[in-house]
């Protein structure tokens, strides 16, 4: 495994725990609260953080794990990371369309902010899950 | 078949200034020259609204889908009618082709990327709607616009590996 495909699973990890987690939780937050009620936003800042925090920590174990390595891209490294690039930045500009509906049909600002934040879990998992499907069957 | 061949032998004879462009580059400015037209009408029609009006009373929804709905018809069917016009033996992608095409997706996803974090902090700030809404709107017209430029610029020049 290169440096780029090590660092590709850590930011993988991180970027499906985390929102999981934070989804997990609003649903069960809306079992016995209304959507507009849910105090939403502290969650929402720690789930942002945390998974910029896991990100970073995940390269740092990706490089120490071995340090040589840190930083070299070969060819398939880029062809890999050109691939899932532009299906992330395709999937995201679809996703963020939902939000951009919901805020000119002045829906609540719990489900915009929701959804944008959905936007870029889906598409950071998107993105992950064609790079690592790319490394592992080839382009 | 044969009739086929000789019709596009008889087109490429026709336009022979398009044989320099290759058909994505045709398409790239076809989008480059729509979406600036949508930036400024939309641009256009909304700052005399803003200006000495409270946002929540501005009304932006219709201008907004006027512009997204015309902007792609007017965009894809050009780009259609190119498509088949255009004789077949421009319709190779290459591998410059290919290149451009990132860097024209690399600077898209920059500004969508940057209306989307506007329109969070803005939508957690509890703005108002108006606001939430144009940063998410211009955010893909600003990508659209400089995306396009970026790579009409690249077809003509130097351009970066990416």
């Amino acid at each position: 495994m290169t440096f780029e495909e090590k660092n590709l699973w850590a930011y993988g990890v991180a970027s499906l725990v985390v929102p999981v987690a934070y989804f997990g939780w609003l649903v069960a937050q809306a079992q016995d609260t209304p959507a507009a009620e849910i105090g939403y936003l502290p969650a929402l800042l720690w789930a942002i953080g945390l998974g910029i925090a896991l990100n970073i920590l995940g390269g740092i174990v990706a490089g120490l794990s071995n340090p040589a390595e840190v930083g070299k891209k070969d060819q398939r490294d880029r062809d890999v990371t050109r691939r899932g690039d532009a299906i992330s930045f395709y999937v995201f500009s679809i996703a963020a369309a939902g939000p951009l509906v919901l805020a000119m049909a002045d829906a609540d600002t719990f489900w915009i902010a929701n959804t944008l934040y959905a936007a870029y879990a889906l598409t950071a998992v998107v993105g992950v899950a064609v790079k690592i499907v790319s490394y592992r069957k080839g382009l | 078949m044969s009739k086929g061949a000789s019709a596009g032998k008889k087109n490429s004879q026709d336009c022979e200034e398009w044989e320099a462009m290759s058909r994505d580059e045709v398409y790239n400015w076809i989008f480059a020259v729509v979406s600036v037209i949508g930036l400024i009408t939309y641009l256009a029609i909304l700052i005399p609204r803003i200006i000495g009006t409270p946002a929540s009373e501005v009304s932006y929804v219709a201008p907004l889908l006027w512009v997204f709905g015309t902007g792609m018809v007017v965009g894809f069917g050009v780009a259609l009618a190119v498509r088949l016009a255009s004789p077949k033996e421009t319709k190779v992608r290459d591998e410059r082709d290919k290149e451009i095409e990132l860097i024209g997706q690399y600077v898209g996803s920059a500004f969508v990327t940057m209306g989307a974090i506007a329109a969070l902090v803005l939508s957690i700030l509890e703005v108002d709607h108006f606001w939430v809404s144009n940063s998410l709107f211009v955010g893909f017209l600003l990508a659209a616009v400089l995306s396009t430029f970026a790579k009409a610029a690249a077809y003509r020049g130097e351009y970066p590996e990416i």
